[in-house]
C-alpha cells in the first residue's frame, strides 16, 4: 500500500519535472505553458522548485570551458589506419565482421562434421581388419612367412653343402657367432640387413656370415675356391641375407650375378630400395588391390585431417571477428 | 580561433575536395568546443582526447556528404560527431563495465584546463570546486541522460538537434532532459555543504 503510494508520488515528481525543465527551455505548447504558469502563480512549492531547477540548469551553464590539451590535427596516416567509416553512430560493422555473425557458427558446425568424419575414418583404418592389418603389422609378416621358406630351402642345401665340403666351409672360416654384426659397423644400411638377415636365416649361418667377414677380412686365395663354391650352393635360398652383406665386401660381386639370376632376382631391387616397407611388401606379395584400396584411405585421412585443422582455425577466427 | 562564415564556407569546400590542411584549419578553430563537449560528457581528459581525436578523423572522412545532408551549421554537425562518440563508448562501456566506487566521487586531482580571462584567482578557485561537485553529478547519470544534459545545458542544443543526433523522439528527449536535471538537482542538494555558498541551490 505503501509503496503503490509512493510510486504514484514518484510518478507525479517526474511529470511535475519534466514540465518545469520544458517550461525552461521554452519547448512546452501554449496550453501547457499558460496551464502552468496558473498553477505557478497559486502554488508557492511549485514555485521553489521551478527556481532550484532553474538553478540546476545555470549551473551547468557557469561551468567553466576546458581548453583542448592539445592539438587533434588529422594526418593521412590518421585517415589511412582508421579506414573509410569511423562515426559512431554511423558506423557499420566491416563486411569482414558482418560475415563473421552468421560464419562462426556455420564454421562451427562444419568443422563438427568434418572432424567426426576425420576420426571415424581414422578408427576404421586402425580398426577394419582389411585396412588396419595392412598398416600395423606388413613387415612381421613378411618376415614370418618368408623365413621358414627360406629355412627350409636353406637347410637341406646346407646340409648338402656341409656333406659335400666338410670340415673346410667351416674350418677355413672360424667365424665366432656375431661376426655379421661386428661387420655392421662398416656400412650405414648394414645393421637393417644384418638383423633381418639373423632373423630370416637361423640355421645356415655359415654362408652368409663367411661373406660379411669376407669384406671385412679379405679372404686368403686358397680357402677362396670352397668357400665360394659354397656359397654359390647356398646363396639363392638365403638370398636377402646375402644380397645384404655383398654390397659391403669386394670379394661377392662376383657371386652376385649368380644370385641375381636366381628366383630372388625380384627380391633385391626391394630391399636396395627400403627394407621391406609396408607397401613394397604387400605389392610383392601380390596384395595390389588391398594396397589400393589403404593408399585411398589413407589420402581420404590426410585430406579429412587438413580440412579439419583449417576449418577449426577458420571457425576461432570467426569467433574471435565476431566478439571484437 | 574565430572563422568567418566565408573562410568557413571557403575551407570546407576545399576540404571537400581532399585538402586535408584546409580541414585541419577548422580543427584548429573548432577543436576547444569539441573538446569541451566531449570532457562535459566523458568526465576525464584522457577519454574526452580520444573522442575529440576520433570525431575529427570521422568527420574529415565523412564531410563531402557535409553539405545538403545536415540543415545545422558546421559546429553542430561536428559537435554532433562528438557526441555519437561519446555516447557509444558510454554504452560500450556500460556493456563492459570497469567502472570503480571512484567514478562516481569528487575527484580532487582533476585539473583541467579552465579557461580563466577575466575572473580574480579566488572567484576562479570557487567555480573550480563547483565545476568538481557538478562534474561528478554528471557522472552518476546513465549515459543517454548524460549526453542529453550536456548537449543541452553546455551547448545550448535544440531538442531537435538533440533528438537528431541521438536517434530519439523529441519527447524522449524531453523527459531524458527532465530526469537528467531532476537526478543533478537531487545529487547537488544532497552535497549542499560541498559547493560554495553562492553556488547553493
Amino acid at each position: 500500500m505503501w509503496s503503490l503510494f509512493r510510486r504514484r508520488q514518484d510518478k507525479e515528481r517526474e511529470k511535475r519535472d519534466i514540465l518545469l525543465s520544458a517550461y525552461l527551455d521554452g519547448e512546452l505548447a501554449e496550453a501547457e505553458r499558460e496551464s502552468l504558469e496558473r498553477r505557478l502563480s497559486q502554488d508557492p512549492i511549485l514555485r521553489a522548485e521551478l527556481r532550484v531547477m532553474q538553478r540546476t540548469v545555470s549551473l551547468m551553464h557557469e561551468l567553466p570551458q576546458v581548453a583542448a590539451p592539445r592539438n587533434f590535427l588529422v594526418t593521412e596516416s590518421m585517415v589511412a589506419r582508421n579506414g573509410p567509416v569511423s562515426t559512431a553512430r554511423s558506423a557499420r560493422p566491416e563486411p569482414e565482421k558482418r560475415a563473421s555473425a552468421w560464419a562462426a557458427p556455420l564454421l562451427t558446425a562444419a568443422t563438427a562434421v568434418v572432424s567426426l568424419l576425420f576420426v571415424v575414418v581414422l578408427a576404421g583404418d586402425l580398426l577394419m581388419p582389411s585396412l588396419g592389418g595392412l598398416t600395423s603389422a606388413p613387415a612381421p609378416m613378411l618376415q614370418r612367412e618368408e623365413a621358414p621358406k627360406f629355412a627350409f630351402e636353406a637347410a637341406p642345401t646346407q646340409e648338402a653343402k656341409a656333406d659335400e665340403s666338410g670340415a673346410v666351409d667351416l674350418g677355413s672360416t672360424p667365424l665366432p657367432p656375431r661376426a655379421a654384426e661386428s661387420g655392421d659397423a662398416d656400412s650405414v644400411e648394414a645393421p637393417e640387413m644384418a638383423v633381418e638377415g639373423e632373423e630370416v636365416v637361423e640355421e645356415p649361418t655359415s654362408a652368409p656370415r663367411v661373406s660379411g667377414e669376407g669384406g671385412a677380412t679379405p679372404l686368403p686365395a686358397g680357402g677362396g675356391g670352397p668357400t665360394e663354391e659354397t656359397a654359390a650352393l647356398t646363396v639363392p635360398t638365403v638370398a636377402p641375407t646375402v644380397t645384404a652383406v655383398t654390397r659391403l665386401t669386394p670379394t661377392i660381386p662376383a657371386e652376385a650375378p649368380v644370385v641375381s639370376e636366381g628366383e630372388l632376382g625380384l627380391v633385391e631391387p626391394a630391399l636396395d630400395q627400403l627394407d621391406a616397407t609396408p607397401q613394397v611388401a604387400r605389392e610383392h606379395r601380390g596384395t595390389g588391390s588391398l594396397g589400393l584400396a589403404h593408399l585411398y584411405w589413407t589420402v581420404l585421412e590426410i585430406v579429412l585431417g587438413i580440412a579439419s585443422l583449417a576449418l577449426i582455425l577458420a571457425t576461432i577466427r570467426a569467433w574471435r571477428l565476431r566478439h571484437r | 580561433m574565430a572563422l568567418k562564415e566565408m573562410d568557413e564556407d571557403r575551407l570546407i569546400q576545399a576540404a571537400q575536395r581532399g585538402s586535408l590542411d584546409a580541414f585541419n584549419e577548422l580543427v584548429l578553430a573548432y577543436q576547444d568546443q569539441v573538446y569541451n563537449l566531449a570532457y562535459r560528457i566523458m568526465g576525464d581528459p584522457a577519454s574526452a582526447s580520444d573522442a575529440t581525436q576520433e570525431a575529427f578523423i570521422s568527420a574529415y572522412q565523412h564531410i563531402e556528404g557535409f553539405r545538403g545532408k545536415y540543415p545545422s551549421s558546421f559546429k553542430s554537425w561536428l559537435m554532433r560527431i562528438v557526441s555519437n562518440a561519446c555516447y557509444d563508448e558510454l554504452r560500450r562501456r556500460k556493456r563492459h563495465p570497469t567502472t570503480s566506487i571512484e567514478d562516481f566521487e569528487i575527484d580532487e586531482e582533476a585539473n583541467p584546463a579552465l579557461v580563466s580571462e577575466t575572473e580574480g584567482p579566488e572567484t576562479f578557485t570557487e567555480r573550480e570546486e563547483m565545476a568538481r561537485v557538478i562534474e561528478a553529478g554528471i557522472r552518476t547519470l546513465p549515459a543517454d541522460q548524460r549526453v542529453t544534459l550536456v548537449m543541452a545545458d553546455v551547448q545550448d542544443f535544440s531538442y531537435q538537434e538533440i533528438a537528431e543526433a541521438t536517434d530519439s523522439p523529441l519527447g524522449t528527449v524531453k523527459s531524458r532532459l527532465a530526469r537528467a536535471r531532476a537526478k543533478l538537482r537531487d545529487y547537488l542538494r544532497g552535497r549542499g555543504e560541498l559547493l560554495p555558498t553562492q553556488y547553493r541551490l
